[in-house]
């Protein structure tokens, strides 16, 4: 698949289950470990659609025990949640956990795992999903194209919502 | 729109056919010549050619003697789409990222002691 030139994040399917990505970053290992275990950094960057507010517990970082990342959207109050366990904590190096969604939009449970390689003053982050079947794995990939769809349909409502507010109002007139 | 989705992403999960896509992308050719280059028999590329055919990825010409193999750009462009959508989800996250950590840096960096002639308390909470 053709990379754009627009940014080198790399985006590969190397098997029916897996998705792998891989980026480079201008800070160690450490602060990008840091940045993705700790609850308050975590908070900062790892959010969702516009308008959802990232919520994260746990900050324990050791094997076997629990995250959970809860999404909240101030305007109507609505909450997503996932969480899982971890499965492999090697600072600054390797982290591996599992990954389930409350109200599943794709079946079963992820393993994600990320390795941290140190490149110069820098970071090359490798991360890695791998999903139950190749239809969860279709699923967690075309999610984000729906979010863009439902974003642009809600704009579209916004605007229909206006021109027919529009139209009454010249007809009341 | 998913289930031709689904579809072009099985047939895009295997290397040998992506590298028939990869030489297809330069014109269309015979199913000798594209099996030239893979240690691969006729039959065998015949059959990853009727997964990309499937596919709607390559399409035969009608020549009967020939028949002529080319690239179907429709399906992949569909496919890349989709992956397009969940890359740009990511970027605008490490875009974010990138921020944090040189936020991150920046106060590592910064002096320990506070600047003389600041009459700064050591901790101001919001």
């Amino acid at each position: 698949m053709p990379a754009t030139a627009t940014s080198d994040l790399d985006v590969t399917l190397p098997s029916d289950t897996e998705i792998r990505m891989t980026r480079s970053f201008a800070a160690p290992p450490r602060l990008v470990w840091a940045a993705f275990t700790e609850p308050d950094l975590m908070q900062q960057w790892m959010t969702g659609p516009s308008g959802w507010v990232l919520k994260v517990i746990g900050g324990d970082v050791r094997v076997g025990a629990s995250y959970r990342l809860e999404w909240h959207r101030a305007s109507d109050g609505a909450t997503m949640g996932a969480g899982g366990v971890y499965l492999e904590v090697r600072k600054p190096e390797r982290l591996s956990c599992s990954e389930r969604f409350d109200d599943p939009w794709y079946p079963g449970e992820a393993i994600n795992s990320y390795d941290l390689e140190a490149r110069g003053a820098g970071t090359i982050l490798h991360q890695h999903f791998r999903y139950e079947s190749k239809a969860a794995r279709d699923m967690a990939l075309s999610s984000h194209m729906d979010d863009g769809m439902r974003e642009s349909y809600r704009r579209l409502d916004g605007i229909l919502a206006e021109a027919i507010a529009r139209e009454a109002g010249t007809l009341g007139a | 729109m998913a289930p031709a989705l689904d579809t072009t992403f099985a047939a895009l999960a295997d290397p040998t056919r992506r590298a028939i896509l990869a030489r297809l992308a330069l014109g269309e050719t015979t199913v000798m010549d594209l099996a030239r280059p893979f240690d691969m028999s006729q039959p065998a590329i015949s059959k990853h050619l009727k997964v990309l055919e499937r596919a709607g990825l390559v399409s035969r010409g009608r020549d009967a003697q020939r028949r002529p193999v080319r690239l179907e750009a429709k399906p992949l462009a569909e496919a890349n789409q989709w992956l397009e959508s969940y890359r740009a989800l990511w970027e605008a996250r490490f875009d974010r990222l990138d921020a944090l950590l040189q936020k991150l840096q920046a106060d590592e960096g910064a002096p320990l002691p506070p600047k003389p002639g600041r009459g700064r308390k050591p901790k101001e909470q919001t």
